[in-house]
């Protein structure tokens, strides 16, 4: 069985599926934590860096994190909202 | 740096004294407002889920929930204490969010009141609400336990009483006043109170954060600078490893510090309380909607906490904190103390009377929520007789839930008082292991995996409840090292201090192995139709 089939893929028989709001923002979150972890655990010296006065690299990203963190809760919930506004 | 003197004198008698007659004040008040805001009809539906507070109260309500006193008192302290490592628990707490956000509308669809009726949606017997009741106080249990000793301790410190016994007779009364109030007002008395903690918190945080940011002239990198250099370690305030332990090796500390993360990111949302506290919202959208909202608060409330911890390290030293409490619990009322010119002074000491108050009200807020979740899963899953003899009987469930707030309340007491000259900081962990470990692999394999099996849940329920307690009395947060509930004995072979990593993947593993080979012949399991037509009413009566 060939996946790759270009002319059933033209057709559309092979679609790929969408992935959910929900899977979407885990997965955006989950990766930011674990890039966020390794790299809080193995560059120590770099995000101990200072950038801005006594600002380091390490809490930049912290601060960065958080942002990512309510900018894809709220595509999510828009997402979700428009959903279940759909439904009704 | 005036300041630094005044938090480090001893709280004038005086204050003490007025402190006394607030705090006695507005207990009282408090007690008379849950009383008067008790359910209106004697009905199960109103006591559990209260009546509606708008979306604003009910956003408040929940993100009292998800800010217990541990929260507000263990961030500043630990960013005060380790800088950086405390930092990114603050994160952590916040990205816990993530997690509630996503399973905020499955749970608002699919539950009632307890995690034990979201499992109930299939027809699965007893057998399930009996586990999930069981996980339920496996969580709640030990955190009742920590609140309720933390009111005991806290008023003590602040009021001036020394030694174990007073500290036992303010746990005792004060207990007794809040399990009092849940017993009449349920959940309309804990979502006042969550709301009061809300509002009072922040202006206290408010006032406190402006006066730490006067001192530098709002220059945060003054703060900074000075946090750093009074930590006593300025070279590694701002990096990770602060936080590790005395005698653990590198590596230890390293994978330490990511379960620490992975049960604060993975506990909070299956908090039965927490879960309790989504059901009372109106609909799956305004479930999403509130619990967004929420993170907006929490956000607000980590960038609080950042500035007070390093306030905290600023003004009182790092050693000063550690001294008066290895975990930094005690950093924000030292903080408190030593603003405005120190309690000797009028403004110091109304600075101080508002942050002990906000104190207060945030531990009796959470222990009422946890009293109440703990007291449902008794008396609506463990106690439960079948659908049909339940049906009309709301009267009979109100009066046996009235009976376990009580109950469960007085036996939290009881233990508070008992393990008061004990390090119990290994509690909380332990709650939040637990909520990891069971409640949130049984709650996402019923929302989202329709070939979960029956046998498959309760594997999960008692299996990840029971590795968690296991390795946490074979960890070093139990017994062998200084810092442990029984630092004499030695039954700690299990290296880690977060089992965390081990037991949430043998909670989601044990159910996805049992659910997936079991072969029980209930997979997915019929739909419970007498659920089903009771949530609906419940819905479209909200």
């Amino acid at each position: 069985m060939s996946r790759s089939n270009p002319v059933l893929e033209a057709e559309g028989a092979f679609r790929r599926r969408q992935s959910s709001p929900a899977v979407r923002f885990l997965m955006v979150n989950a990766a930011a934590l674990v890039l966020h972890l390794t790299l809080a655990l193995t560059a120590k010296t770099q995000l101990a860096a200072e950038v801005m006065g006594p600002m380091t690299v390490g809490v930049l990203l912290l601060v960065g994190h958080g942002f990512l963190l309510l900018w894809t809760a709220r595509l999510y919930t828009s997402a979700v909202v428009s959903a279940d506004r759909g439904q009704a | 740096m005036g300041s630094v003197v005044a938090a480090a004198a001893p709280i004038s008698s005086n204050t003490r004294g007025v402190l006394l007659v607030v705090f006695l004040g507005f207990l009282v008040v408090i007690l008379l407002f849950c009383l008067l805001v008790g359910p209106e009809e004697d009905q199960a539906d109103a006591f559990y889920k209260g009546g509606p507070s708008g979306l604003f109260g009910s956003v408040l309500a929940l993100a009292g929930v998800c800010l217990p006193a541990a929260t507000v008192l263990g961030t500043t302290g630990t960013i005060s204490l380790f800088g950086y490592d405390g930092m990114f628990i603050a994160l952590s707490t916040l990205l816990s969010l993530a997690l509630l956000l996503v399973l905020a509308g499955p749970l608002r669809r699919h539950g009632r009141f307890t995690v034990g009726d979201v499992f109930a949606r299939r027809d699965w017997g007893r057998g399930p609400r009996i586990a999930a009741g069981v996980a339920t106080l496996a969580v709640c249990l030990p955190l009742l336990t920590f609140e309720l000793a933390s009111i005991g301790l806290s008023a003590g410190l602040l009021l001036g009483l020394t030694g174990s016994g007073a500290q036992a007779v303010a746990t005792v009364m004060i207990g007794i006043l809040i399990v009092s109030a849940t017993v009449f007002g349920g959940m309309r008395c804990a979502t006042a109170l969550q709301i009061i903690k809300g509002v009072l918190l922040f202006a206290a945080c408010a006032v406190v954060v402006v006066l730490v940011l006067q001192e530098f002239h709002f220059d945060p990198g003054g703060l900074l600078r000075t946090a750093q250099s009074q930590s006593g370690r300025p070279d590694a305030f701002l990096s990770q490893g602060l936080g590790r332990e005395a005698g653990v090796s590198p590596a230890l500390g390293v994978v330490d510090f990511v379960g620490l993360q992975l049960t604060i990111v993975l506990g909070i949302a299956a908090m039965p309380h927490v879960v309790m506290r989504v059901n009372t919202l109106p609909d799956v959208a305004s479930a999403t909607v509130a619990v967004r909202r929420v993170m907006h608060i929490m956000a607000a409330f980590v960038v609080l906490a950042v500035v007070m911890g390093l306030g905290a390290a600023a003004f009182v030293g790092s050693a000063q904190i550690a001294a008066a409490d290895p975990g930094g619990a005690s950093a924000l009322p030292l903080l408190s103390a030593g603003l405005a010119g120190g309690t000797s002074t009028a403004g110091g000491a109304a600075v101080f009377i508002l942050v002990a108050c906000a104190l207060l009200v945030t531990v009796l807020a959470s222990t009422a929520g946890v009293t109440l979740a703990a007291a449902a899963a008794v008396a609506h899953d463990l106690f439960r007789r079948t659908q049909r003899a339940e049906r009309g009987q709301g009267r009979s469930e109100i009066s046996t839930v009235r009976w376990a707030v009580a109950g469960v309340g007085l036996l939290g007491i009881a233990l508070a008082v008992s393990v008061q000259r004990w390090n119990i900081n290994l509690l909380t962990t332990l709650s939040l292991a637990i909520a990891a470990s069971s409640l949130l692999p049984a709650l996402v394999y019923s929302l989202f995996w329709s070939s979960y099996t029956r046998r498959g849940l309760l594997w999960t329920l008692y299996g990840g409840t029971g590795t968690t307690i296991a390795l946490h009395v074979f960890s070093p947060v139990f017994s062998g090292t200084p810092s442990a509930l029984f630092p004499q004995w030695h039954l700690n072979w299990f290296p880690l201090q977060s089992v965390a990593l081990v037991s949430v993947p043998v909670g989601f593993l044990l159910g996805y192995l049992v659910g997936a080979l079991g072969g029980q012949g209930t997979r997915g399991g019929p739909m419970n139709r007498d659920w089903s037509s009771s949530t609906s009413s419940n819905s479209s009566s909200s």
